[in-house]
């Protein structure tokens, strides 16, 4: 007993097929059937050659680019429209990048590390009349020393 | 949906400008040419472009997270293109026939990022730019619902799922709409090739 699958399909059916069959998306069963059908339908054979110089025609148009300023655009629109309260409160990391941030907080850190390597009294102050440190008065007992 | 791009949703949801200005990079071709594929015309898909990004950010807590971004974005461009071929049909003095009378050569803008097609002969360029505008033409003597179909499947490449997901319409009605609109095509390009 034949079931739905086996009864041959009308050639509206087969028509309906073309451009699955044009684009490769049919089963070998299917295909097999088009090919059949394309083999003695002279439509449907010519209709099937122009659908696949059809979709190759899209396919080729390249894709067109957004114009440069366009992000810079959206965003001036939403802030022009939201009176400047749409995005966020922007931040120190927003209005500068934080790699830049970041390098400039690694070249103070390295400043910082050399001066005090460098300096005498082990920290940033230099040694002058004012930070000499106070004479020990001759009163005073070492405590060691009984 | 990647993790990458649940954070930039996230991001986007505290209306943070620097994850807009990612979306946009990275989306912007993508919905300019949908948008200058569907409307034939630069300044109304620039328009257009920039009005899908505003609705997407302004509307991103709606965005349950179920598909793609991308599809989202698609989505949404999609209505939007719909709506303004409607607000433009409706115009009196800018008719469907004007629009399709005013679409521009892509390929002469300098704009296109699509790979160059190899055309050493100035006739086999002009050949390139005037089968850009026969096929452009063709695309807008569509109506929409077609439209849409061969600019996603056949111009943007998409998958049928993703196409389905963007539509919202069963795969059986976007393979018939698409093959109909190849066939009008078909006719339309019939002399040209």
């Amino acid at each position: 007993m034949a079931t739905p699958e086996d009864k041959p399909k009308s050639h509206d059916e087969l028509e309906a097929m073309l451009s699955d069959y044009v684009e490769g998306a049919l089963s070998e069963a299917e295909a097999a059937e088009v090919e059949a059908h394309i083999q003695s339908c002279s439509e449907c054979a010519e209709a099937a050659s122009e659908l696949g110089k059809t979709v190759s025609a899209l396919a080729s148009l390249n894709r067109v680019a957004a114009p440069d300023e366009f992000p810079n655009e959206v965003a001036e629109t939403i802030r022009r429209r939201s009176a400047g309260r749409f995005f966020g409160k922007r931040t120190l990391g927003d209005r500068v990048p934080l790699e830049l941030l970041a390098i400039v907080a690694l070249a103070l850190a390295l400043i910082l590390y050399f001066l005090l390597r460098g300096s005498e009294t082990g920290s940033l102050k230099p040694f002058g009349p004012e930070h000499q440190r106070p004479p020990i008065p001759e009163s005073s007992q070492d405590i060691l020393t009984p | 949906m990647s993790l990458k791009e649940a954070r930039l949703i996230r991001r986007l949801r505290e209306r943070d400008e620097r994850a807009f200005r990612e979306m946009v990079e990275e989306h912007r071709d993508r919905v300019y040419n949908l948008t200058f594929r569907m409307l034939g015309n630069r300044e109304e898909a620039e328009d257009v472009a920039q009005e899908v990004f505003i609705t997407v950010f302004k509307s991103i807590d709606a965005f349950r997270g179920d598909a793609k971004l991308s599809t989202w974005l698609y989505r949404v461009t999609a209505n939007h293109c719909k709506n303004r071929i409607k607000y433009l049909a409706r115009r009196q003095d800018r008719n469907r026939a004007e629009l399709t009378e005013r679409t521009e050569l892509s390929s002469s803008s300098g704009t296109s990022t699509g790979a160059p097609k190899p055309s050493p002969r100035p006739d086999v360029q002009l050949q390139g730019a005037e089968m850009e505008q026969i096929l452009q033409r063709a695309i807008a003597s569509l109506d929409d619902d077609q439209r849409i179909l061969v600019v996603l499947r056949d111009i943007e490449e998409l998958s049928y799922e993703e196409i389905c997901a963007i539509t919202e319409l069963p795969e059986g009605t976007v393979k018939s709409r698409l093959h109909r609109a190849r066939m009008a095509l078909r006719k339309k390009l019939l002399k040209h090739m």
